[in-house]
């Protein structure tokens, strides 16, 4: 533990002698200050790791690594609860200031109202796109926040039973029962219609049995297929559990109903596609709204507008004493720090695409999914899978291409293939055994669209 | 003012080759369309930019100046991580690609794995956990699902008053009921009270060590044995790893469970309240319990494992928060052995020196030494009718974040307490600063305390109405619109 005068750490400024003047002050050795380790000896001969490297041996490290990724993609025909949509270049500049990105927690509002104001524009945002009365400033992602949405159920109902449809992205549901099954809280399916949608049937049948506290639809679900919200928040509502709809997809926010309208008591999903590259998979953003009836039982933090001393506008956290720090284990949640750097960035896209901008992409979305499904069934290959039921910019498709294949074929076009579903998922189609989800967004430009069909001919 | 109130109709910052097909919604989608949203602000691309650059002008940032929160580990981050963690080759790789085409990423979570391996004296590794608390919750449904297997009876998890909020949060999430575990005099576990709680209904402790007092704990090898001998297990609260790096391990004090946060030790930015990314630790006996998928290396290639049949299942919707984890693996690159032993001496260094300085004026409760951070009385002053928020307040008027606040809890911390944490990134010259402008803040208390009560002055806004907030909720321009 010997120190030297020069510091060899770029990112420690104390100098050996600054160290040993602190010391001096302290009047204390380091080796007197470890004493409290109390016979726990140190780490023998130091960590087995290998010596830091400098920034330039970083650099090359780092992209040799990074070249043994595939190419780079122009599109995605893979979708599942990850898109690929175009970010404006405004939107990574604003979201990387430093101001935002080195900031902790905002708790004192006085020298933090550049967080607190965007997080409340965040919010003011996702009340508009969810048609929602209250938005918290984030959850980590789209699962983590539909397991809290049924937590939160299971608080004002008290009913030790969940419905979940179906429908719903399988891996939404194994985090949903990853949360729940501490609590003892049955998980019960609700089966799909041969139309890929939820059954009404089985819903009101399953609702009739015993009491539930919570049900959960996905729209568009995991089949890329626009759920009836409306039709289901009216059953749900009959017997007395609370509605919760989950998006994967938030794109689809510009174009289709959630919310009040539908009966929603809580709308949770994944806000990634608002201007959030997929980073193979995180960090993405939990969106989180609710009912102001619920104001003491949802979880994670919100902003509040308030005034300072002198009566100007100034925003701080609000409605804290459901708050983990203050309630400990009575909390709404543990959640503390949440995916506020990614709320920001969605506040900046939205606000980047405007009004008519986001309408525009949903509707471009789904045009260019017609467009792909279209051009795909004329190849003879394929064939849609629910042909009657409305979708989104995903949708399911019987292929005679293996797996295997689909990617060799896809290999020298600049797309991530589409996902293979396992069998029993879709209904079986007599020559086509092989069934895919695939995904068409504003980013599959013509020219693309060209080389995926010319290749799966 | 918001971003909704500078709208103006008509504006736009959208720049894409297409406009609104009306007829897309009435051909594909007539029943389920919604009528077009009308209320999103139109603003052009310049003032956004303005917008948004204005309001990170109004935030305090590690970046702009010293922000010793204690128990946040507000230290330095490197610019290197953020340009490595912005590669088009990670951020747009899709999660559910095969694998063959993601071997650069996979094999950076599985060195990293690695590495908080050899960090920790832990056996495996999950990344997936996005946060502290949820690496906590991850880490206590790990036990939750060992004890269903193998002790059903024990349904209880003993926390000390010590304990950061999260801590019983997260272990009444996973099932638990929560157990309270007394300080003893000199800030560490109250062994008697140990001794007395630990039965046979306890599935674990949960411990940070240091604490959040700063301060190691000395029994650490007497709580491990007696709560292992009574059949229960140890989870290790990584918040303050900061101090132990390359110095000590918590799997060779015998803890079963960590969790790290990446976003405190290992240099990953805050963002204003996330993300971050936890990744949980355990010892063999628990590593089929982990959560799904886990990344391996089999026959020199990096895969994603399914396969744990006793895995909790998932956490989240995908793997983790693999940008996050990018910037704490180029940290820890970088660091190497030397540099990570070199952080923890100099942030505990750093303390010590704060607390020396500091303690003539603001008393610590425990004569010893501390570790990554020292926790510091402002009682006294309430005899000139003011509070530490007051002496908190006035801090930023000197161009300081102030330390954390009102926290600890527990005796002798009930009241006035700061928890200041420097750590290693800060060099002598701005310790010395910070000081002196406390030790000026306390002559002001006593000689001008109107001073303090009205601070701060000069913040783009001052003091802010809590109960205003409470009373009126507003929490979005929709509710500003209805008042």
């Amino acid at each position: 533990m010997q120190s030297t005068g020069r510091n060899r750490f770029s990112f420690i400024p104390a100098t050996g002698d600054e160290q040993q003047a602190m010391l001096q002050k302290i009047g204390l050795q380091f080796d007197d200050i470890v004493k409290c380790f109390a016979g726990n000896s140190c780490v023998e001969g130091g960590l087995d790791l290998p010596d830091g490297l400098t920034e330039d041996q970083m650099v090359d490290y780092w992209d040799t690594m990074m070249s043994q990724n595939s190419g780079p993609r122009k599109a995605s025909l893979l979708g599942a609860g990850a898109y690929m949509h175009f970010i404006p270049a405004v939107v990574p500049h604003l979201a990387s200031l430093p101001g935002f990105v080195t900031a902790y927690t905002p708790y004192q509002p006085e020298i933090s109202q550049g967080t607190l104001q965007s997080l409340f524009e965040f919010q003011s945002f996702m009340v508009e796109l969810t048609d929602m009365e209250l938005a918290n400033c984030s959850m980590y992602d789209g699962a983590s926040s539909t397991a809290e949405a049924m937590l939160m159920a299971h608080r004002v109902k008290k009913a030790d039973r969940v419905l979940v449809a179906a429908t719903v992205n399988p891996d939404y549901l194994a985090t949903v029962r990853t949360y729940l099954e501490p609590h003892g809280i049955a998980v019960d399916v609700v089966k799909m219609n041969g139309d890929g949608r939820v059954s009404m049937e089985d819903l009101e049948s399953k609702l009739s049995v015993t009491a539930c506290s919570a049900v959960l639809v996905q729209s568009p679900n995991y089949l890329g297929i626009i759920e009836d919200l409306g039709a289901i928040g009216t059953i749900v509502h009959r017997h007395d559990a609370l509605f919760v709809e989950s998006f994967t997809e938030a794109m689809a926010l510009g174009l289709l109903k959630y919310g009040v309208g539908t009966g929603a008591d809580v709308v949770v999903g994944d806000g990634q596609s608002l201007g959030l590259s997929m980073s193979f998979g995180g960090p993405h953003l939990g969106v989180f709204a609710t009912l102001k009836k619920y104001n003491r039982d949802f979880p994670g933090r919100i902003v509040g507008e308030s005034i300072d001393t002198k009566g100007r506008q100034a925003f701080v956290m609000t409605l804290r004493a459901r708050e983990q720090d203050i309630r400990r284990e009575k909390a709404t949640s543990n959640i503390c720090s949440n995916h506020a750097l990614n709320a920001l960035t969605a506040a900046v896209y939205l606000g980047s695409v405007g009004e008519s901008g986001f309408r525009a992409l949903a509707c471009e979305n789904v045009a260019k999914l017609q467009k792909l499904v279209s051009g795909l069934e004329a190849t003879g290959h394929f064939t849609r899978v629910f042909k009657q039921s409305p979708v989104f910019n995903e949708a399911v498709l019987a292929s005679s291409i293996p797996p295997e294949d689909m990617r060799s074929r896809l290999a020298g076009v600049p797309v991530f293939p589409p996902l293979a579903l396992a069998r029993g998922i879709a209904p079986e189609v007599q020559g086509m055994p092989h069934t895919y989800l695939i995904c068409a967004t504003e980013m599959l430009k013509d020219s693309i669209l060209k080389q995926v069909l010319g290749a799966l001919s | 003012m918001t971003l909704f109130e500078k709208s103006v109709a008509g504006r736009s910052a959208f720049s894409f080759g297409f406009e609104e097909d009306r007829a897309v919604a009435e051909r594909y989608i007539p029943e389920f369309a919604r009528a077009a949203v009308k209320s999103l602000p139109q603003v052009a691309e310049l003032d956004l930019v303005r917008h948004f650059t204005n309001l990170a002008t109004m935030n305090y940032s590690v970046d702009t100046g010293f922000y010793p929160l204690g128990s946040c580990t507000m230290k330095y981050n490197p610019k290197i991580n953020e340009r490595m963690a912005a590669d088009p080759r990670l951020t747009a790789r899709h999660p559910l690609d095969d694998a063959a085409g993601n071997q650069g990423i996979l094999q950076m979570e599985f060195e990293l794995k690695e590495s908080l391996q050899e960090i920790t004296g832990m056996d495996d590794f999950t990344l997936q956990p996005a946060c502290g608390a949820h690496g906590e919750l991850t880490g206590m449904l790990i036990i939750h699902a060992y004890m269903r297997d193998h002790d059903a009876k024990r349904t209880k998890v003993l926390i000390p008053d010590s304990a950061h909020g999260t801590n019983p949060a997260s272990a009444s999430m996973a099932g638990f009921q929560v157990v309270t575990v007394p300080s003893n005099e000199r800030g560490g576990v109250d062994m008697d009270a140990l001794d007395k709680l630990m039965d046979d209904t306890v599935a674990a402790i949960m411990l940070t060590n240091p604490n959040t007092v700063g301060l190691f704990e000395e029994n650490i090898t007497r709580i491990a044995e007696l709560v292992h001998a009574r059949g229960g297990l140890l989870y290790y609260d990584g918040a303050n790893l900061n101090a132990l790096m390359g110095l000590i391990r918590p799997g060779d004090l015998g803890f079963d469970v960590v969790h790290l946060n990446l976003h405190k030790t290992f240099a990953t930015p805050h963002g204003g309240g996330g993300p971050g990314a936890a990744p949980v630790g355990v010892k063999k006996f628990l590593a089929d319990y982990l959560p799904i998928p886990v990344v391996v290396c089999r026959g020199g290639q990096y895969a994603l494992d399914e396969n744990r049949p006793h895995t909790i299942g998932r956490m989240s919707g995908f793997y983790g928060n693999t940008a996050v984890l990018a910037r704490a693996y180029v940290y820890i690159k970088m660091m190497g052995r030397d540099g990570l032993l070199a952080t923890s001496r100099a942030a505990v260094i750093n303390a010590n020196y704060v607390k020396a300085l500091l303690s003539p004026y603001f008393p610590p409760a425990y004569d010893r030494p501390v570790m990554h951070e020292t926790v510091l009385s402002a009682k006294g002053y309430d005899k000139y009718g003011v509070t530490l928020l007051d002496i908190a307040k006035r801090l930023m008027d000197y161009g300081y974040h102030p330390p954390t606040i009102y926290f600890p809890h527990f005796p002798p911390y009930a009241e006035e307490v700061m928890m200041v944490e420097p750590t290693e990134s800060e060099s002598k010259e701005t310790m010395d600063s910070f000081c002196d402008a406390l030790i000026k803040i306390s002559q002001e208390a006593k000689e001008n305390p109107d001073l303090l009560l009205s601070a701060p002055h000069d913040t783009v806004v001052t003091r802010v109405n809590e109960t205003y907030a409470a009373r009126h909720l507003i929490t979005s321009h929709r509710d500003k619109k209805g008042t």
